[in-house]
């Protein structure tokens, strides 16, 4: 005979008693203190799951409940009941367990956030409609203004250009091409959405002839066709929010972060991978325009001899100089913080942090690259 | 036992109304405890993608309750998990219909938005209900009979008043939403009721705002005083360009100095988020300490001397350690909360042998069908 001490409430009023239950080859009964024996069906048992720290609550089909504290002797009866269950409450009981399952936690959430969402956005990005790809590059066009003044080249210059590139392009679709002046950037160009690219002016006099800007027109194309931009906001957007979910209640600053702190990654580097998919895609369209990869080659080594002297908004064939990240976080000081990274300029706390946080795209992996695909 | 028995037998066993009695809250819950059940707790709901959150929620609950103590015994949650599996699952199907209808058209979204609207109060009934049904200590369940229409007044129309005077009315609004919420609920057959009055919702309103504006003009003032330390006036003339002749040329910023407005930009949105939160803690805790000092069980008392400060204290250092840590913190946080709250809780009690549970807890499971179709995180 094995017994249990417990509390009993017969579910009509709220007064407690004090009782055993009792159980022993097949027969189960309740032993109120004030006297008497209450047989029970073990079949109609229900018992509650155990949970460290939590009482155990047993019924037997009426409003009658039995509450006990002993842990050890609930265990006992489950045994000798054949209750079974309890294999949550040994994982619970175990710290090796919740060490484990905490490393597991955050490798899965690790995982999911740098392979998971990257990859989803890389699906989801080709689901947007065109408009909102058109009211980003607008957006984003206006957070840089102050950046990027009017385009000094003449109007017949930039128009010449655009005519030029879209009839070397296959698409139907072309991106709008803006030109714009720009000290603080120097020679570069951006892709800002799908639909829209920029070139500095700094870029168009740096070239030597109008095939190096196409290479550098379809390195941007590819950003813009593979839609990196969406991808990039698509990605941060989904960080946060996972970030917002594991930090507990914070929906306010969930809604105050997706308004703002976007823009940050929107703006910030592409990663290594799609940099060598925008390459691929400038080699690929070169190719097929007639043109050598050669241009590419050589408006990447002037970009290159000028090192030193600019780092790129959205690394584009000029971010050699140090913008360039695996991984872009969604961290909105950083990101926006490096369009504006010159190193040139005054050293000083925050430059150097950007240039250890900077891995530096090697310039000859990619030169090398497009030599391989020539020599296909 | 007949009715002249149980009134007999009452007469002998109370005590006299006015010799009332102090019966503390205690919680016994401890962090490292809790730890372990909600990690386990977040791994399966992980790798059951969010189907085993129902389990999980009943376990968390069954955690606290059970930790929680008056007069010697324990609280009790006793839903079922796949109940609350349903309400989730309709929770999801609603969404997802309001998400699908707005990528259709802004018309259909707006009118899937405004059907949602006008099922939030039938929602927060069914919340209640459920959570109240499947709350008991001493084997008495919890329960709640809220009306539709006085719960539709409550959530939609007093909010909707509240922002037609432009804030004005939202204290008054909250306060009825605070009437409707306790005033239904009940203990066995024993109606809960609350005294709180709607100056007092107005009282801690002001004081809530009166830190946000001192918040504010702190933030200010020392965003202004870093910045000039940190930027003299004499470097930042020397690294912007401004031509006073022509306003209409862009200002132009040395690349160098720019990088540190945008950091200085990003620590100044962070001080934003730092006065909303300090603004909405002090709220909660003032809220809290009124409220639960103002609760009537038939002829018991709810009262506390839970002092705001250190309340507010707990839920800012919760958040920020809960941060920092990226969440894994949120064990002890709950606990920590509880642990303070429960033992400067008590009940001003003359009798408490003697709730009787209600015919309608015992005969149906009103309430016991379909879970909470949100996590509402409502809790006695």
């Amino acid at each position: 005979m094995n017994e249990i001490e417990g509390s009993w409430f017969d579910g009509d009023r709220s007064r407690r008693r004090g009782a055993r239950l009792r159980w022993g080859s097949g027969a189960l009964a309740l032993l109120p203190e004030e006297g008497g024996r209450i047989s029970i069906d073990p079949q109609r048992l229900q018992m509650s799951s155990p949970l460290p720290g939590a009482p155990t609550r047993l019924s037997w089909g009426g409003e009658d409940s039995f509450v006990t504290m002993d842990e050890a002797g609930v265990t006992a009866m489950r045994r000798d009941l054949a209750l079974g269950g309890g294999w949550l409450s040994r994982l619970e009981n175990r710290m090796s367990v919740a060490v484990g399952a905490g490393m597991l936690c955050v490798s899965l959430l690790v995982a999911f956030a740098f392979w998971g969402v990257p990859a989803i956005a890389a699906r989801a990005a080709f689901l947007l409609p065109v408009e909102v790809s058109d009211d980003l590059g607008d957006l984003l066009l206006g957070e840089i203004e102050s950046w990027l003044p009017p385009s000094e080249l003449t109007e017949a210059r930039q128009a010449g250009l655009v005519r030029y590139f879209t009839s070397r392009d296959e698409t139907d679709a072309s991106p709008r091409v803006e030109f714009r002046a720009s000290e603080i950037i120097g020679a570069n160009a951006l892709t800002l959405s799908a639909t829209t690219v920029a070139f500095t002016d700094d870029l168009v006099m740096l070239a030597e002839n109008d095939q190096e800007l196409l290479a550098v027109y379809f390195h941007e194309l590819g950003h813009a066709e593979l839609r990196h931009v969406e991808q990039k906001v698509l990605t941060a957007s989904a960080w946060l929010v996972m970030f917002a979910l594991l930090t507990g209640d914070i929906g306010v600053v969930g809604d105050l972060l997706l308004g703002s702190v976007l823009l940050g990654p929107a703006l910030g580097p592409f990663s290594r991978a799609l940099e060598r998919e925008a390459d691929a895609f400038a080699v690929e369209r070169l190719l097929a325009a007639g043109e050598s990869p050669e241009a590419m080659i050589s408006i990447l080594e002037k970009l290159e001899a000028q090192s030193g002297l600019v780092v790129s908004v959205n690394g584009t064939a000029s971010d050699e100089n140090g913008s360039n990240r695996d991984d872009p976080a969604p961290d909105a000081a950083i990101s926006e913080a490096e369009i504006t990274v010159s190193e040139n300029t005054d050293e000083g706390f925050l430059l150097r942090l950007l240039d250890i946080i900077a891995s530096h795209p090697p310039t000859e992996e990619r030169i090398e690259y497009i030599e391989s695909r020539i020599a296909d | 036992m007949n009715e002249t028995e149980l009134a007999r037998s009452s007469e002998n066993e109370s005590h006299p109304a006015e010799a009332s009695a102090t019966e503390h809250f205690a919680f016994h819950g401890n962090g490292a405890e809790y730890f372990r059940i909600w990690i386990v707790n977040l791994l399966l709901s992980i790798l059951t993608i969010g189907v085993y959150s129902a389990w999980a929620k009943v376990r968390t609950k069954r955690y606290f309750y059970g930790n929680t103590e008056l007069a010697g015994d324990r609280f009790e949650y006793l839903a079922s998990p796949i109940a609350i599996l349903k309400g989730r699952l309709i929770g999801v199907a609603l969404l997802v219909i309001y998400t699908v209808a707005g990528t259709f058209s802004t018309l259909l979204g707006a009118v899937a938005g405004g059907v949602l609207a006008l099922l939030l109060p039938l929602i927060f009934i069914q919340a209640f209900r459920f959570n109240a049904h499947n709350s008991a200590w001493r084997g008495i369940r919890f329960g709640f009979d809220g009306e539709v229409w006085p719960a539709f007044q409550a959530y939609l129309l007093w909010p909707l008043f509240g922002v037609l005077t432009l804030g004005v009315g939202l204290p008054y609004a909250l306060f009825r939403i605070n009437q409707y919420q306790i005033d239904n609920h009940r203990f066995g057959e024993s109606l809960a009721n609350s005294s709180a009055a709607g100056g007092g919702f107005y009282r801690i309103a002001l004081i809530s705002i009166g830190i946000f504006v001192l918040m504010s003009v702190a933030v200010i003032a020392a965003a202004a005083g870093f910045f000039l330390s940190w930027f003299p006036p004499e470097i930042l003339a020397e690294s912007v360009t401004f031509d006073p002749e022509n306003p209409d040329a862009s200002v132009e910023v040395d690349p160098a100095i720019m990088g540190s407005f945008l950091l200085f930009g990003f620590l100044g949105y962070f001080a934003i988020l730092l006065t909303v939160f300090v603004t909405g803690f002090a709220w909660e805790a003032m809220r809290f300490r009124m409220v639960f000092n103002r609760i009537a069980l038939a002829d018991n008392r709810v009262r506390n001397r839970i002092s705001a400060p250190r309340y507010f204290w707990i839920l800012f250092s919760n958040m920020l350690l809960i941060t920092v840590t990226l969440g894994m913190f949120t064990p002890w946080a709950r606990v920590r909360r509880s642990r303070y709250l429960l033992p400067a809780m008590w009940l001003e009690t003359s009798d408490l042998d003697h709730f009787v549970a209600a015919e309608a807890d015992r005969t149906s499971a009103q309430g016991d069908e379909i879970g909470e179709a949100f996590d509402l995180g409502i809790g006695i």
